[in-house]
């Protein structure tokens, strides 16, 4: 009687952990998995291609269950996952072989000198990370939320193998950019409905914002962000997208002269769908133009390549990515630009390794080579119970 | 040792079984028990504390208002399954199925998703201040906004809807979810959350709910009883889809 209530427990015992490991549990499949001892090793982004950052939403942090991935991509096209906590619209910094992971709880340094900080004080939700070369640190910028007096708290983490300050800046932002020098931000008063460009100094400490001008909005039109901020010699660039209709948008770069601060609005393209809205938004907005040659480059949810002369002013569709989707439907789709190259992660469910990278030139248009990301599908399929999204993407080499 | 190995077995599977409670069949549990099992973020405090109020200011016993709270979880669980099962969706979501911005919207509208957490899939609802800005409450942050760009949810489930009142209704009700911003935090309390207050803690359903219930005296509820869920305000009879995500 005792070895059938044995046994009869051990299956019932068996069939629960099934079932809940197939609904609920959030173990990544441990062919994939890196350990803590993995990333601290010096040599470990020797073999390392580029970087993906996964991460779930605030609002299924519920049970502090939340989780981010860094899916690390080598030279023989694998892919290998480290799992952290998670953080909303969390973002990578790459420098000199250097990369900076992020999640709420704590900055990790990776490459040669292994540095992992906690921090004090979590968040949930993340806006932007990149290297501020002028400084030689890294920087994350976090969307914290409004404080207990009424302002708006977007936290900094700063810094770098020797320590990570921590800052303020009191604003809401719509938009951020990280330049070689400068930390950008278009910031936005969602009351007034007023955006005002800005400036972050750091200081050894602390950061203080600078006012740079605020946009002229005559005919009181909201605006959703497009792409980062970035700049050349002579202007300030950033691009938004003119609220018409729940079904229509207008897409407009801003250029804003550095010393005169004279503001010009180019229209890029106007889009209208009433099925599917959100089609023309960037894979990811962030990431989505670039700057090259005194050509602004910018890659729409329609795979478009708009470009704008800087010296001529001159708009044109430059090219269109293959087989681009037009429904606004995304699976884990991210662009890494460099230089004179874009890099895009692609999908297709037609094919075995559902995730590749795709390299176009950007004076071409050409599509140089295909790079496939073995066992990424695998990763992502392993995650039960949560619902994940990509949220950046980085080339390492 | 041998009574010892099945004891302790028998003891770990009971405790095992107990944790998924989707799958609790175990009908010697209270309904306190099963909903707490079902809530697990919710504390037996708050539970019991909100059901003796209840049961003071209503005349109710304790028992029918458990076994109330109980019918409107199993409701929302039964349908979150339905759901799942008629989208093709078994456990993973996000990896194949898609995602999208939730994309911009009239101010007063909001946004459907079929949110997962650990234990049960309530949904998420969130409002649009602007027509590119959601407020929406949300574990550990309490009520914030985010962006429309920004904000991901998975396709198929995910829809936007507005509410059946006038323009002065609509925008008074998200400037009163915008207040909160900032001051109301999270709260795990779903089960009777229409018979706490407006001001203070709250979770995404009730921050809609309150808000057209204060401005318009809406009750974006489709079932009413004690508890109001993201579907719940999704399926009241005052909205109207605008379009599916």
């Amino acid at each position: 009687m005792k070895k059938v209530i044995l046994t009869f427990a051990l299956i019932i015992l068996i069939g629960a952990l099934v079932v809940y490991n197939l609904f609920w549990g959030q173990s990544i499949d441990a062919s994939y998995s890196l350990e803590k001892e993995d990333i601290q090793n010096k040599n470990f982004l020797e073999d390392k291609k580029a970087v993906l950052y996964f991460s779930t939403t605030a609002d299924q942090d519920m049970d502090d269950k939340g989780i981010s991935l860094a899916v690390f991509l080598n030279d023989k096209g694998e892919a290998d996952v480290y799992q952290m906590k998670g953080l909303e619209l969390g973002s990578l910094s790459v420098h000199s072989r250097e990369l900076m992971l992020t999640d709420k709880n704590s900055v990790r340094l990776i490459g040669k000198n292994y540095k992992e900080f906690k921090m004090k004080k979590p968040q949930y939700t993340g806006e932007r990370a990149g290297y501020l070369k002028s400084k030689n640190f890294h920087v994350t910028i976090f969307n914290t939320g409004v404080n207990k007096n009424g302002g708006y708290d977007s936290n900094v983490w700063f810094g770098n193998n020797s320590g990570i300050q921590t800052a303020n800046i009191p604003h809401y932002i719509l938009a951020s950019g990280i330049t070689d020098n400068e930390v950008l931000i278009l910031t936005q008063d969602t009351e007034q409905n007023l955006y005002k460009l800005r400036n972050v100094m750091f200081t050894e400490n602390n950061v203080n914002v600078q006012d740079l001008v605020t946009l002229e909005n005559k005919t009181n039109s909201e605006f959703s962000v497009r792409s980062p901020i970035m700049s050349d010699a002579e202007f300030y660039y950033f691009i938004l997208s003119e609220f018409v209709n729940d079904t229509s948008e207008n897409t407009i770069l801003f250029r804003v002269h550095k010393k005169t601060l004279k503001q010009e609005k180019i229209l890029l393209a106007s889009f209208s769908n009433k099925k599917h809205p959100t089609a023309a938004i960037p894979y990811n907005v962030k990431n989505s133009a670039h700057l090259n040659n005194q050509v602004l480059y910018y890659l729409n949810g329609l795979g478009e390549i708009i470009t704008f002369d800087t010296q001529t002013s001159k708009v044109k569709t430059s090219f269109t990515i293959k087989n681009a989707t037009q429904d606004g439907v995304r699976h884990n789709e991210e662009i890494f630009f460099n230089r004179e190259h874009v890099y895009v992660v692609r999908y297709a469910e037609e094919m075995k390794e559902k995730y590749f990278i795709e390299n176009y030139s950007l004076i071409t248009g050409e599509r140089i080579k295909t790079i496939k990301i073995n066992g990424l599908n695998e990763i992502l399929k392993s995650v039960k119970g949560k619902s994940i999204y990509s949220y950046d993407f980085k080339m390492l080499k | 040792m041998r009574n010892h190995v099945v004891s302790t077995v028998l003891a770990f599977c009971l405790a095992a079984f107990s944790v998924p409670s989707a799958f609790a069949q175990n009908h010697n549990l209270t309904y306190a028990d099963e909903i707490l099992q079902m809530q697990p973020d919710l504390t037996n405090e708050e539970l019991l504390s909100s059901v003796r109020s209840i049961a003071k200011n209503t005349g109710d016993t304790e028992e029918a208002l458990f076994k109330q709270i109980y019918k409107e979880l199993k409701n929302d669980q039964t349908k979150a399954t339905k759901e799942k099962q008629q989208a093709g969706e078994i456990g993973t979501m996000g990896s194949s199925g898609g995602t999208v911005s939730v994309g911009t919207s009239t101010k007063g509208n909001f946004y459907y998703t079929a949110s997962q957490t650990a234990y049960l899939n309530h949904g998420h609802v969130g409002m649009y201040y602007t027509s590119s800005t959601i407020v929406e409450s949300v574990p550990d942050t309490g009520v914030r906004t985010i962006s429309t760009t920004l904000r991901k949810v998975d396709q198929g489930d995910a829809q936007v809807k507005s509410v059946t009142t006038s323009t002065t209704n609509r925008e008074n009700a998200a400037n009163w979810a915008f207040s909160r911003v900032g001051i109301d935090d999270y709260s795990y309390n779903f089960v009777t959350n229409r018979t706490t207050s407006h001001i203070g803690d709250k979770n995404c359903s009730k921050l809609i709910w309150s808000a057209y219930k204060l401005n318009g005296n809406l009750d974006l509820d489709v079932d009413g009883g004690l508890g109001v869920y993201p579907r719940d305000v999704r399926d009241a009879p005052d909205t109207r889809l605008v379009r599916n995500i």
